[in-house]
């Protein structure tokens, strides 16, 4: 179990981490999810030693690692432009934390051997042990650093955007892939992202991070159905926002009523937030919203719809099934809403 | 035995490799700086100017200047034509071409004033038939140039070359296509482009020019006055043990290397360039 | 709303260097092959490869015996050993402390960092006779460094060791200038991967680091090495010229053009310049290996 308590670190004049409090459960996938400058890249490395806080402790399991180096951790690192050994091949590269153990406790060259063939099966590059970096395409750089990084048996696998550097195919098979592996080995696995999809797609909890706070901890439904804040809301997954006003538990959106109900809501200006597949279609009718309709398109099984809302010039975006006709544009759709989040407008940053 | 050798990532060890690479610096490259400088004004300021507006010396800074003046812009017009002809086009024996470009690099240069003395000494191949038309090359100052163009030939055109290769024909492909001529392209839309490289290549080039002396020792036949460099006037005067008139006209030289550092360091800075090839 | 779009006007890919010219091809859309190139054989020919080959005709018309008697006589053959055993020394010195400089410009920042970067240019720029009157200067018995060590009987100008520390100058900047862009270009992030894996800092720069700029580290070697050997103008000086104990090859050239034996000469040009260009042939085989190795 990792427990982070009151991490701050700054540089320079900029403060990258603002007090976080973190706990990580043993075998679980977390990603620290956020824009760049989140302070999700600095906190990953303070967990690995490869930065140290300027306030705060790191525990691993009770034991306070703070200051220990990053070699004595015995986490695994996985960077996001790889850091391979080019002038290695790559089973040297797999064997090199083995090879450089102090002589009591480093196996014999054979054995080595075979456990960097072990993990380069694992990771499926069976048989390029030979090979050097440089004759391999960018998936399998990223497979022989993940297999480098978990031959010294780490009790923690700490991964730098791994998918960052890749293209679009190649990201999602070895999204998929690291998944089920994690599923294989249960290891302990903190990953930095600024794709939501990917975070989403992974992780059993997600850390949504920006300016170096968390906004919020949870499961990936948590953070998606229920976002705690603008921010998160907006980060995670497609949003619209319309600023509405709130009346006596009623949402109003200029002088129509929609049914999103506001009890929690103190009166006064507010934030609505909703995903473009949260509505269906209506009739003009009192509580449902006029889009006047810019732009059409397909989207796998989906109409795409863009329109305009009067009183406000932003674009809207909706989702509609696609079996039905799509809207023309130039015409008037009244979409209502059917799962919303508001926001007081002191807590949104428009 | 870990815990003594962590030191280096402590910011004790890091003190002491910068402090040694200083003093190995210090040691090799600003210390005969300064001595040149101290030797030269040992005698006071009275004696130093005297030696250097000496006739002979003023003679030999006229030299100098003459062969670079001659052998710079020769060298820079063939350094366009290499690296334009390489860069541009493609073509079979590319790399040889290249390779023999390079070649006065690796050429002693004793060698190549050799090799001029053996073409047009008096016992050259062309020394009988210059002879008959009382043409006068070697130990007089068309050797001395002709000894400087090959020494500083490939300066340029080394600049030049991996600059243009770089930055590809994209440019000129499109100013073509635009109706452009081949020498509106080139003066319009290359030279722009490799204005940066051009300049560091001419310093340097300038830089051996005027500082060879080797190659032009060979061809020169150090007659006072007449066929004699500064960097040969400096070692006549030096081996006269006329030390501080040495020192003094060496000390002009130095002075041209300070401000070739200096130029050639605000090219990289400020122009943000940056070389390609290993240093020669 | 429409919008507009236009495809982009697809532009005919650029010929890569690396292949062979085909014949449809050879005719480039860019104009003055014939004159630049024509231009260039010229200049080349007639500054470069003719007189040049002066040298080896000489030689070659000198017959074996001959040739190998100038080339390799007792005289020449100590010449040979003060002038590459010098090169050498110097050349692995230069290794040492140039790759300590590079590194320190490369990872530290401290004051003055850029002046000492323009500095390690300075032997590029200082013309020759320059340096070797400055460099006698300060290590001839009376001089600046050579007084500390005269008392001892170590005669620092005059011998070889002069030579040796003469060539230390010359040859200094060709490794800072081959190791530094390979050791920028060494990402942090490796070394950061090495100690994650829980290598020692020694076994990082070992097994790592070193091996990385290998390549660069022997051709700045190399490159100073060549340079070494026929280096003139900053030697004579501090040499002492002493046939057989501290004369350098050049100089014995210059000799026996003095006394016009011009075919001795050239036997011995000819036998460095065999020697430079075995030099050259190695530093364009160790780069050519790793280039191989070292990207796809």
């Amino acid at each position: 179990m990792i427990r982070l308590e009151n991490i701050s670190k700054r540089f320079g004049g900029y403060q990258a981490l603002h007090d976080i409090d973190l706990d990580v459960r043993d075998g679980e996938f977390l990603a620290l999810l956020g824009p760049s400058g989140s302070g999700k890249t600095t906190l990953l490395r303070i967990i690995a030693g490869l930065a140290f806080p300027d306030k705060g402790t790191v525990r691993f399991n009770a034991e306070d690692v703070t200051n220990l180096k990053v070699a004595d951790r015995k986490v695994g690192f996985v960077f996001q432009h790889y850091a391979l050994f080019k002038h290695m091949t790559v089973a040297d590269n797999v064997g090199f934390g083995l090879s450089v153990r102090s002589r009591r406790e480093r196996p014999a060259k054979e054995a080595i051997r075979a456990r960097a063939e072990e993990l380069l099966e694992l990771v499926q590059l069976k048989g390029l042990g030979n090979r050097y970096p440089a004759q391999l395409s960018g998936g399998q750089r990223q497979r022989v650093a993940l297999a480098r990084a978990l031959a010294v048996e780490p009790q923690l696998l700490l991964l730098d955007e791994p998918f960052g550097a890749l293209d679009a195919q190649v990201r999602k098979e070895l999204r998929r892939w690291l998944r089920q592996l994690h599923g294989q080995m249960g290891l302990t696995s903190i990953f930095v992202t600024h794709d939501q999809e990917e975070a989403l797609e992974l992780a059993d909890r997600v850390v949504v991070m920006d300016h170096g706070v968390i906004e919020q901890v949870g499961t990936p439904e948590d953070v998606y159905m229920a976002p705690h804040s603008p921010f998160v809301s907006n980060f995670v997954g497609e949003t619209n926002s319309l600023p509405v006003s709130v009346r006596g538990g009623q949402t109003q959106f200029f002088d129509r009523v929609i049914d999103v109900p506001a009890n929690t809501i103190p009166d006064g200006a507010a934030r609505l937030d909703f995903r473009p597949h949260d509505v269906t279609v209506c009739d003009e009718r009192p509580g449902c919203l006029p889009l006047l309709v810019t732009g059409v398109y397909r989207r796998g099984g989906e109409w795409r719809v863009e329109g305009e809302v009067t009183g406000i010039d932003r674009i809207i975006e909706v989702d509609l099934d696609a079996g039905q006709a799509p809207p023309e544009i130039g015409k008037r759709l009244g979409i209502k809403v059917k799962h919303a989040k508001l926001f007081q407008l002191s807590e949104a940053r428009q | 035995m870990n815990d003594i050798l962590a030191l280096f990532r402590t910011v004790r060890a890091r003190h002491f490799l910068i402090a040694a690479a200083l003093a190995f610096i210090a040691l090799f490259l600003v210390l005969p700086l300064v001595a040149v400088f101290t030797e030269a004004l040992s005698k006071g300021f009275a004696a130093y100017g005297s030696a250097l507006i000496e006739p002979d010396a003023l003679a030999a800074v006229k030299l100098t200047l003459l062969v670079a003046a001659i052998s710079v812009p020769v060298n820079i017009v063939f350094g366009i034509c290499a690296a334009w002809a390489v860069a541009k086009f493609d073509f079979p024996g590319k790399s040889l071409l290249v390779t023999f470009i390079d070649l006065p690099f690796s050429v002693s240069p004793v060698v190549a004033g050799l090799i001029y003395v053996l073409l047009f000494g008096a016992q050259g191949w062309l020394g009988p038939w210059l002879q008959d038309r009382d043409i006068q090359i070697i130990f007089a100052v068309p050797g001395i140039v002709l000894a400087t163009v090959f020494v500083t030939f490939p300066f340029v055109a080394r600049e030049l070359i991996p600059l243009m290769n770089e930055q590809g024909r994209d440019d000129e492909e499109a100013a073509l296509s635009l109706g452009a001529s081949g020498f509106q392209t080139f003066l319009r839309v290359t030279l722009p482009n490799i204005r940066w490289g051009l300049l560091y290549g001419v310093l340097l080039c300038n830089a051996r020019a005027m500082g060879e002396f080797g190659a032009v020792s060979v061809v020169s036949g150090h007659l006072r006055g007449l066929t004699n460099t500064m960097p040969l006037h400096v070692e006549i005067l030096y081996n006269e043990y006329n030390f501080v008139a040495a020192f003094a006209v060496a000390s002009l030289l130095a002075l041209l290397a300070l401000v070739t550092l200096i130029l050639k360091s605000i090219v990289e800075w400020r122009f943000d360039y940056h070389r390609r090839s290993v240093a020669h | 709303m429409e919008i507009a779009l236009s495809s982009p006007l697809q532009m005919p890919a650029s010929p890569t260097s690396s292949e062979p010219a085909r014949r449809a091809r050879r005719k480039s859309v860019i104009p003055g092959f014939g004159l630049t190139m024509g231009l260039t054989l010229a200049w080349l020919s007639l500054i470069v490869l003719i007189p040049l080959s002066t040298v080896f005709v000489r030689s070659a018309g000198m017959g074996i015996s001959d040739f190998v008697a100038a080339g390799f006589a007792p005289r020449a053959l100590a010449a040979y050993r003060i002038s590459f055993g010098t090169a050498f020394a110097a050349a692995v010195i230069n290794g040492v402390f140039g790759l300590l400089t590079a590194w320190v410009l490369v990872r530290y920042d401290f004051p003055g960092k850029r002046i000492i970067n323009a500095l390690v240019d300075l032997p590029f720029a200082l013309p020759t006779a320059v340096a070797g009157i400055a460099l006698t200067a300060i290590y001839a018995g009376n001089g600046w460094i050579g007084q500390f060590f005269e008392p001892l009987g170590i005669q620092l100008a005059y011998s070889p060791l002069g030579i040796t520390l003469a060539l230390i100058f010359i040859g200094l900047p060709f490794v800072v200038r081959s190791v530094e862009p390979v050791l920028e270009d060494l990402s942090i992030e490796v070394e950061e991967a090495a100690l994650s894996l829980g290598a020692r800092p020694w076994q990082v720069f070992a097994r790592v680091i070193l091996p990385a700029i290998l390549p660069s580290l022997l051709t700045g070697f190399a490159l100073a090495f060549a340079r070494g050997v026929g280096e003139y103008g900053s030697v004579i000086f501090i040499a002492g010229n002493m046939p057989f104990k501290s004369e350098i090859a050049p100089l014995l050239i210059v000799t026996h053009l003095e006394q016009y034996d011009y075919a001795a000469a050239a036997a011995i040009a000819t036998v460095m310049l065999i020697a430079s260009f075995a030099i050259l042939l190695a530093i364009n085989l160790v780069q050519a290996w790793s280039r191989k190795r070292l990207s796809a």
